[in-house]
């Protein structure tokens, strides 16, 4: 793997350290450069850079001293949080990491409103259990419980899974912008004004501003707490499954049932992705696993056999009787459309699924099966969005596409219905032999062609900024505005300059 | 414990997810901090994570063992809680921080140099404690036992060097003679012919050195043709059972003797007469327990003591927090030892119990260290100390 040197001029970096040292102290700063090392990339295959000098912030404040320093001397300052593949995370232009995974305090549970406030630094492990006592859950995404709450909702997607087709967890935000100015967005905003003022509302009088903080990768400010959704337990939680044949029956049960309100949320799985966790939940490896040939070996397209070509998870929660009525009307929808209730099948067939979405859908538990998945190889992260007749489309296409251009390992995928079947988010996920550069370098070349690919044929959008394509300058009006609001909040553009969100990718 | 793992085998599946650090598997219903390390200095760096991403910028050559590289790797007690934590399963961060240890050595910049009079003393005396070998076994000389190298016995005591050398664990030894003898058994000791098992060099990251003694001790008991080996040190122990076998042939079974203890009350051998009117509560000493396993065997013998109530803390078994004394950080770093061990010792004072007991000299003594450091209202004892107070007469 790459690992470029920092590009920052050794003596500036030499002043900010002192400087930061001087006004925050040696125990939240330092340039030890094992400790630079680990914070130069992530388990992508993608080039790491390594950064000049690392700091833990413990509060707000610390993150306004950072960034006045930063500003006063125009260094990089790239803020992270716990993430496990996030390319945003990357100080490409060298400089100062901020990582903010001190910042761990859930400041409020408010369970009359239903939000939370939290910092970036508190894991999902940790919010659910927190939240479990109150009888209330969070959105869970596929990521595990070690990582930042705020830092996936802030990349959407990740955080889209439990909310009613509401693509966002984030109430609001507070942000610390590069001069020091704190934000607070929503009706949290007026809280210098009014005292009183909570966040329990993400719009106001005045333009919804979340948006601009969300997927900017820290390029526009440091966020330092927000306020998510959280989600009563109700009297029932069920996820009867439902088995098809083909990706496109799966993708129009899940509109179907989405526009209905049979459920709260909807994903489908592929045979691939539902063998590998099967095989992982129960603890075997999957290199010895007889499944290994099925799930790697088998094109990705093809019939499985015996087993379905997709599962639909369908996530409920309310009362008893209203969800046995519900998944009636599942069961003759499925019917309907060549399908089959999955439940006591997968009990028996694929145990280690079947725990695992138990433990996902209804107990609400933060998934761990899957990063065992990475002694595989690492996962990219081919997600896009696209409307569901496009996205049957572009499953066909996408994995064909991907699997055929010479990785050597499998691909397969999950897919959510989201904002009532408005959008349908697939992420086709391909992995390769974490110890072959050549194999890298294909995969993000594979990855890059994609999403071009994607983008062209069938109006799909990937759900967040990759690092890799200039999508600024193919956003038209919209990328002119994003420039304008990038040079007038931060104008010595110190934050996360190496992402190049704005100028061109890398 | 494995000396052969390929490097990149244990490298390249780290996700960075941050579950080596702290109990957040699924069915935990509390999240608490796990690795020592990573909660004192806060960088992704000091997490079992961490330590496989410095063994792959060692690999491709970024990073080259120096100052910085060992500052981190040897503020880490190897407790293994990260390996038992790793959702990736297939990672050994104790494993890769061992290798990165051994690479430091080589490139002269470990042990620290605090710690580095441990091995000096190891090489010139067969102990890291800087005592002259005839300081050994001084505890035993007015008790005439047995030597396996005189007389056939069938069990051999491998004293260790904390049990033999410090005059404060010495009830280690003198507790567990006392037992062997009150359930009759035919043991005997090494006394001065015994060496240090070496795992404060192997800990350390000194191979060769590790190497040397490894081969000699284990020549050594498989020529006795006991039938068992027992020890009363959890590292003793683990070095033993799980690294000897990978220098060479191992021909004796070994023990750790609250095992042994445990079956001797299970067939009558020993009869626990005496009440203790007492809570108490049990810190597994990380090499008794996520190195070997051993979890139960402790427990039930507190429970075979009349009276005696035990209490768990919060983490406990594999999720146990390391008491802090382990791989050279008590003599490297002793602040950081004495943090970790204070944390610990909160927690046993949070059960309500009287007494702290774990099964292990070194957790004892840095756990004793801190009790008396803060005046924290508990006894900190051995289960023999338990034990032979139930015994009685």
């Amino acid at each position: 793997m790459k690992v470029f040197s920092s590009p920052v001029d050794s003596k500036l970096a030499e002043d900010a350290y002192l400087k930061l040292v001087d006004e925050l102290g040696d125990e939240k700063v330092t340039r030890n450069r094992t400790i630079l090392f680990s914070y130069s990339g992530t388990a992508l295959p993608i080039p790491k850079t390594m950064p000049d000098v690392v700091v833990r912030p413990e509060s707000v404040e610390d993150v306004q001293t950072v960034l006045r320093i930063a500003n006063q001397l125009i260094i990089p300052v790239t803020p992270v949080a716990s993430g496990t593949l996030e390319p945003s995370i990357i100080p490409k232009a060298g400089g100062i990491v901020l990582d903010t995974y001190a910042m761990d305090r859930i400041r409020e549970i408010n369970t009359d409103s239903g939000y939370a406030v939290i910092e970036p630094g508190v894991p999902m492990g940790k919010f659910t259990r927190a939240l479990a006592p109150h009888n209330f859950r969070a959105a869970l995404g596929s990521f595990p419980p070690g990582n930042s709450v705020l830092l996936n909702y802030t990349l959407r997607g990740h955080g889209t899974h439990r909310s009613n087709g509401i693509d966002s967890e984030i109430l609001g935000l507070e942000v610390v912008l590069p001069d020091g100015t704190v934000v607070e967005t929503g009706s949290k905003a007026f809280s210098q004004t009014y005292p009183e003022s909570t966040w329990h509302s993400p719009w106001g009088p005045l333009p919804d501003l979340r948006g601009i903080f969300m997927n900017a990768c820290g390029t526009l400010g440091v966020i330092t707490g927000g306020a998510v959704r959280i989600y009563d337990r109700n009297e029932m939680q069920d996820a009867p499954l439902y088995a098809f044949n083909s990706y496109g029956d799966a993708v129009d049960f899940m509109v179907k049932i989405s526009r209905a309100n049979l459920v709260e949320h909807v994903t489908t799985w592929h045979w691939g992705l539902y063998t590998i966790i099967n095989t992982l939940e129960a603890g075997e490896e999957m290199e010895t696993s007889d499944e290994y040939t099925i799930v790697f070996l088998v094109e990705p397209w093809q019939d499985p056999g015996d087993r379905p070509y997709c599962v639909v998870i369908p996530v409920m929660t309310g009362f008893k009787e209203d969800l046995e009525t519900h998944t009636k009307i599942m069961d003759r929808l499925a019917k309907e459309r060549g399908g089959r209730p999955f439940n006591q099948e997968c009990q028996e067939r694929f145990p280690g699924a079947w725990r695992y979405w138990n433990n996902y859908a209804i107990k609400h538990e933060p998934c761990i099966a899957f990063m065992r998945g990475f002694a595989l190889g690492y996962g990219f992260m081919h997600i896009l969005y696209a409307e569901p007749k496009k996205v049957v489309e572009l499953e066909k296409f996408g994995l064909e596409y991907i699997y055929t251009r010479g990785l050597q390992y499998g691909t397969t995928y999950y897919s959510h219905c989201l904002d009532q079947g408005r959008t349908i988010f697939l992420r086709i996920t391909p992995f390769v032999d974490p110890a072959d550069e050549a194999e890298h370098q294909n995969a993000l070349d594979i990855y890059k062609s994609y999403v071009e690919e994607g983008m062209k044929r069938y109006g799909a959008t990937p759900i967040r900024y990759d690092g890799l394509v200039n999508y600024v300058d193919k956003a038209g009006g919209f990328g002119k505005l994003m420039k304008m609001i990038k040079q007038a909040i931060d104008p010595n553009n110190i934050l996360n300059p190496g992402l190049r969100i704005y100028d061109q990718g890398w | 414990m494995n000396m052969t793992l390929p490097l990149e085998m244990l490298m390249y599946t780290c996700p960075k997810c941050k579950t080596c650090t702290a109990t957040m598997h699924p069915g935990e219903e509390v999240v608490e901090s796990i690795c020592p390390a990573f909660t004192k200095y806060g960088y992704f760096t000091y997490s079992g994570g961490g330590k496989c991403y410095t063994a792959q910028g060692i690999l491709e050559g970024v990073l080259e063992p120096d100052e910085d590289m060992a500052e981190v790797i040897y503020h880490c007690t190897l407790c293994k809680a990260c390996s038992e934590q790793c959702a990736a399963k297939s990672i050994e961060p104790s494993e890769v921080a061992r290798m990165v240890r051994r690479e430091l050595v080589q490139a002269g910049y470990g042990p620290p140099p605090e710690a580095q009079g441990l091995v000096k003393s190891f090489l010139q005396n067969n102990n890291p404690y800087g005592a002259p070998r005839r300081m050994r076994n001084r505890w035993s000389r007015k008790l005439e036992l047995k030597s396996p190298l005189k007389e056939k016995v069938d069990t051999l005591y491998f004293v260790g060097c904390t049990a033999d050398l410090i005059p404060q664990r010495n009830h280690f030894a003198l507790n567990t003679v006392r037992l062997l003898e009150a359930a009759g058994e035919n043991f005997g000791i090494l006394g001065e012919e015994e060496f240090c098992c070496g795992a404060t060099v192997f800990n350390l990251g000194c191979m060769e050195d590790f190497k040397k003694v490894a081969a000699k001790n284990i020549e050594t008991l498989n020529s006795l043709e006991v039938e068992r080996v027992v020890t009363s040190c959890a590292g003793c122990y683990s070095i033993l059972r799980h690294v000897y076998p990978e220098v060479s042939k191992v021909e004796f079974q070994v023990i750790p003797f609250v095992e042994y203890l445990q079956e001797l009350i299970e067939r009558g051998r020993l009869r626990l007469n005496n009440e203790l009117q007492a809570k108490v509560t049990y810190h597994d000493p990380c090499h008794l327990g996520r190195y070997s396993g051993v979890y139960d065997a402790p427990r039930e013998v507190l429970k075979a003591i009349p009276g005696l109530k035990l209490e768990e803390m919060g983490r406990i078994r594999e999720k146990s927090w390391c008491c802090g004394a382990g791989a050279g950080v008590k003599t490297a770093f002793p602040d950081f030892a004495m943090w970790i061990g204070e944390q610990r010792v909160k927690e046993a004072l949070d059960t309500g119990a009287e007494i702290l007991a774990s099964s292990c000299p070194f957790c004892e003594g840095n756990l004793a260290d801190v009790v008396s450091a803060i005046k924290a209202p508990i006894q900190v004892k051995d289960i023999t100390d338990l034990v032979v107070e139930a015994l009685g007469e």
